[in-house]
């Protein structure tokens, strides 16, 4: 069940990051861009949280999930303030 | 737009029907006379345009109804559609007193309209097919 | 450290939510009520980890919040695809 929690949100993460980039492709607005690099960090957050707390290891991953995403969300901040001024 | 804004409605106006000096003067130039047919050649010879963005300006009033276009394509008849009187009326006013207020409200929305365009731009790259309108 | 990635998470998750409401009151695009939704439940999640500190255990409880902030992402855009290819 949480196996499958954690792969939705990174399946759902990777999409919203391909429709973005899509959209970039297609009208070259850069907003799309930085949204589409947030949802690439999600996906990439998701997936370690399933190899941390899905698989036996020894190794915490936390800190590195807690940061991609971190930066994800920092780079659609970055987008809203640089690209809507 | 505060509440109490008198002229919140010839700011709402302006966002939603003018993108341009042209289409401002062509439509104030054509409300002062709303009894005649204007062509393009016309309203550019009055105000002094080239011809091509008078054409543009009158296709775009309109488009928003603020102008009944008749006839041809090359050419086109156009004549002032009342319904919104009071506001072009208003608007007149301050253009004539104080036009660089006027201006500064058009570059505002020329900005609020960039902004919304990238924001529309955004909603729309979740569509998984394209707009039948393209 | 692990903390402090939480707390800034939870206040940029929120920062992100309400431009999202910003847009949502410019364009009147219901998409963006559920991206506002969806970061604001993430930040929620990313609050009250940061208040419970949880073992590692239950820690899968707490991401159902991140899995109905996806959920909502989902059904947004299934909302604006039929919304535009509807009647």
């Amino acid at each position: 069940m949480a196996e499958a929690v954690y792969l939705l949100c990174a399946v759902t993460s990777i999409v919203c990051a391909v429709l973005l980039f899509r959209g970039f492709r297609s009208t070259r607005a850069r907003l799309l861009f930085w949204s589409s690099l947030c949802f690439v960090a999600f996906a990439l957050s998701n997936i370690l949280l399933f190899v941390d707390l899905a698989t036996s290891t020894d190794v915490d991953l936390s800190l590195w999930r807690s940061g991609v995403a971190l930066a994800g969300i920092l780079v659609l901040l970055f987008g809203f303030v640089w690209e809507s001024t | 737009m505060a509440e109490d804004d008198p002229d919140r409605d010839v700011k709402r106006f302006l966002l939603e029907n003018l993108e341009s000096y042209e289409q401002l003067q062509s439509l104030l130039l054509i409300a002062k006379a709303p009894d005649k047919d204007w062509t393009a050649k016309s309203v550019a010879e009055t105000l002094r345009l080239p011809s091509a963005s008078a054409h543009s300006a009158l296709e775009h009033l309109s488009r928003r109804r603020l102008l009944n276009g008749r006839g041809e394509v090359d050419a086109m008849l156009f004549k002032y559609h009342p319904e919104h009187a009071s506001v072009v009326q208003r608007l007149d006013e301050i253009c004539c007193a104080q036009l660089h207020v006027v201006l500064r409200w058009m570059n505002a929305n020329a900005l609020e309209r960039v902004r919304s365009e990238a924001i529309k731009t955004f909603a729309d790259a979740f569509l998984m097919k394209k707009k039948p309108d393209g | 450290m692990n903390l402090f990635l939480t707390g800034a998470l939870w206040v940029s998750s929120m920062i992100a939510g309400l431009v999202f409401l910003r847009y949502w009151k410019i364009s009147r695009d219901r998409l963006f009520v559920y991206f506002c939704l969806a970061f604001w439940v993430m930040a929620l999640q990313w609050l009250l980890m940061a208040i419970v500190e949880p073992p590692d255990e239950e820690r899968h409880y707490f991401f159902l919040m991140r899995l109905a902030a996806f959920l909502l992402i989902i059904v947004g855009i299934v909302d604006k695809n039929r919304r535009v290819s509807g009647p």
